[in-house]
């Protein structure tokens, strides 16, 4: 049918071959609309189809969305299209209403019926129109829109085949919005669970979570945070077996029993054991990983134990990393009788440790030993950086130049540490506090040897950031930490300011306002990154040798 | 806290109140400073101009930027810092002296203010 691959050529010629053509034109269609997962990329194929395949110089799908919105997907031969719109009393809508295909052979006739459409269409010197209002089981799903450069007299055939096309669109519609359905409320179900950190005393920690670039359904990947006995750290990152909401839904219940269990185990070992029972019960946690670790600050050790989960990464102030994997078992969930192992290790000032999800370190066609020797070699060479920058790095060199088919998290932790080369001060956000926390800021930068005025510049500048941390840390309900991170490595200084709670706009004049002015004109470089989990501020000063 | 961080004296001469600050003042105590800066300020007898020595305050933020905003409205105000304070750059960049006076030693500061009617 309308197979224009000359449009010179009028498409009533041939009858066998059409029927041949618009088989291929139909399968094509319907193969690539089952590969569709949004309904933008649905949209998107049906304007490909109209301009490549039926020959149309101009295609546009306007998208219902259950507000009873349009959204417009289109691409046409001519710029000027953009401003054609289906909006109010134009013949789209009226296409719609009447729950038929409209066709106009004759551009003229569509001109009378419709002054103010054709008004927008006719620079664009289109001959011939078919608008196909699209439903999906008798629900609306949107309008496909075609205007031909050519005279077309739309046969009967050629009128059902368009029909077809666009029921065939319609259904992939309604498919895509189940899907986003689904997504969103396994996105938000996620979200949920994940917790918010930076709430714990006495150790900085920042979590990444990245879902899959090539998937659009949320993975099992979890993590969590734990305040224990005697100021120890529990950490774990988690991988629940499978996609979407089921996954989600283990994820849930595994981090909740994970909780439960630490506060009552003896140690970490202990706590597996206890997840492992409660695993065992729940069908859909059979295979979950886990790694969880106990860390120790004031005694500078920890403690750990894997669940079919690849090791954690430690790594001192000096460099030197090594991996937590004396205590890989089994994933979770298989009845057995051995207890899981318990291992320790050395964990001094200032070291950070990472726990991930294996999305991190697995890649195709790359050994496992490969991928955990490029994140300790990453996490190695940025060591003394604060760790959000820490966690930024990391991520952006291991997933740079990968397929990335599963989600990725992270989580990093650092004990509180005051060295010549790196501070790390973690206080409740509150006024009081502030006094005490530029105390160790000056103190630092005396042991780091950076010099007058840069040193009171910067301090100035940082305590600015501090106060505006605490300013609007009282909109939040939690009790708000604030965490400084200071290092310098040769000549550069960078200190992060970072807190839970994330800014308020301001407005240029309000107090806030004047304060991030002061900040930006005694800092040179100063950046601010806003995070769901809160804002972090960045400055990076340039100073000379140390004398 | 406000006494830990922040210490005022005081010293009149004549019709002119002289106000020495010494420490910090940050979020935590520029409220309070403030209200002991105008205690003087609105007493009585009523001083013609207060000068205000900032030149051994260590620390400023833009709260206590914010606070000596609002005296400069409710008095003349005159305040000393010399350029070797620690605090001169910030209060350069934060925009003072567009609001207010500002010398280097006291007794200039104190004879700026007795001049003026």
């Amino acid at each position: 049918m309308t197979v224009i691959s000359n449009p010179d050529v009028e498409f009533d010629s041939g009858a066998a071959a059409e029927v041949d053509s618009d088989l291929v034109a139909r399968q094509s269609l319907a193969a690539r609309l089952a590969r569709a997962r949004t309904s933008e990329q649905v949209a998107a194929i049906a304007v490909e189809h109209g301009l490549n395949t039926f020959g149309a110089s101009l295609a546009r799908v306007a998208i219902l969305d259950d507000r009873g919105v349009f959204t417009f997907v289109g691409d046409a031969l001519h710029e000027e299209y953009g401003s054609f719109s289906l909006h109010g009393g134009d013949p789209a809508v009226e296409a719609f209403q009447s729950q038929r295909p409209r066709f106009w052979t004759q551009f003229d006739d569509f001109a009378l019926a419709h002054p103010r459409a054709a008004r927008a269409l006719r620079p664009l010197a289109v001959r011939s129109i078919a608008l196909l209002p699209m439903f999906a089981d008798g629900d609306p799903a949107g309008v496909w829109f075609l205007g031909f450069p050519t005279t077309q007299r739309f046969s009967a055939t050629e009128r059902v085949a368009l029909a077809h096309a666009a029921l065939e669109v319609a259904i992939a519609l309604e498919r895509s919005r189940l899907y986003e359905f689904e997504r969103s409320v396994a996105t938000e179900l996620q979200r949920s669970l994940l917790p918010p950190p930076v709430l714990i005393e006495g150790a900085g920690h920042c979590s990444r979570y990245i879902a899959a670039v090539s998937s659009l359904t949320i993975g099992g990947d979890w993590y969590d945070t734990m305040r224990l006995a005697n100021g120890r750290i529990g950490l774990a990152v988690g991988d629940a077996v499978g996609r979407g909401l089921r996954a989600a839904t283990v994820m849930g219940q595994l981090r909740s029993a994970l909780g439960a269990c630490a506060l009552r185990a003896a140690d970490a070992a202990d706590t597996i054991d206890c997840l492992d029972e409660f695993a065992s019960n729940i069908a859909d946690a059979t295979s979950s990983s886990v790694a969880y670790a106990i860390v120790d600050p004031v005694g500078g050790s920890v403690e750990y134990c894997c669940a079919g989960h690849p090791p954690p990464l430690c790594a001192a102030p000096d460099g030197r990393t090594w991996f937590l994997d004396q205590a890989q078992m089994r994933p979770l969930g298989f009845r057995s009788g051995d207890h899981r192992r318990l291992a320790r290790s050395d964990f001094p000032a200032g070291s950070v440790i990472l726990l991930y999800s294996d999305g991190l370190v697995e890649r195709r066609g790359r050994s496992l030993d490969d991928g955990l020797e490029a994140l300790a070699s990453a996490v190695a060479q940025r060591v003394t950086l604060p760790i959000d920058h820490l966690a930024d790095a990391v991520l952006d060199e291991l997933l740079a130049t990968s397929d990335r088919t599963d989600d990725v998290t992270l989580l990093v932790l650092r004990s509180p540490v005051s060295t010549p080369n790196m501070l790390l001060r973690k206080t409740h956000a509150t006024p009081e506090a502030l006094a005490p926390l530029r105390c160790d800021v000056r103190a630092w930068m005396r042991a780091a040897e950076i010099p007058e005025p840069a040193a009171t510049s910067l301090l100035v500048a940082v305590g600015e950031a501090c106060m505006n941390a605490v300013q609007h840390a009282y909109t939040s309900e939690m009790h708000p930490m604030l965490r400084v991170e200071a290092s310098r490595v040769g000549d550069e200084v960078v200190v992060n300011v970072t807190d839970t709670g994330t800014w308020k706009a301001q407005s240029p004049r309000s107090r806030g306002g004047r304060g991030i002015d002061i900040m930006r004109k005694l800092a040179t470089d100063v950046t601010v990154q806003r995070r769901v989990s809160g804002t972090t501020v960045t400055f990076r000063e340039h100073i000379g040798a140390a004398p | 806290m406000t006494a830990d961080l922040c210490a005022i004296e005081e010293q009149r001469r004549d019709e002119i109140v002289v106000l020495w600050l010494r420490g910090e003042i940050d979020l935590s105590n520029a409220g309070a400073i403030e209200t002991q800066v105008l205690a003087r300020v609105e007493g009585e007898p009523r001083p013609r101009a207060v000068v205000l020595d900032l030149n051994e305050v260590e620390y400023l933020d833009s709260a206590a930027l914010a606070a000596i905003e609002r005296l400069t409205r409710r008095t003349r105000l005159h305040l000393v810092l010399a350029p070797t304070a620690v605090m001169h750059r910030t209060i350069m960049i934060a925009g003072l002296p567009h609001l207010t006076p500002v010398h280097d030693t006291v007794p200039e500061a104190v004879a700026a203010a007795a001049d003026v009617d």
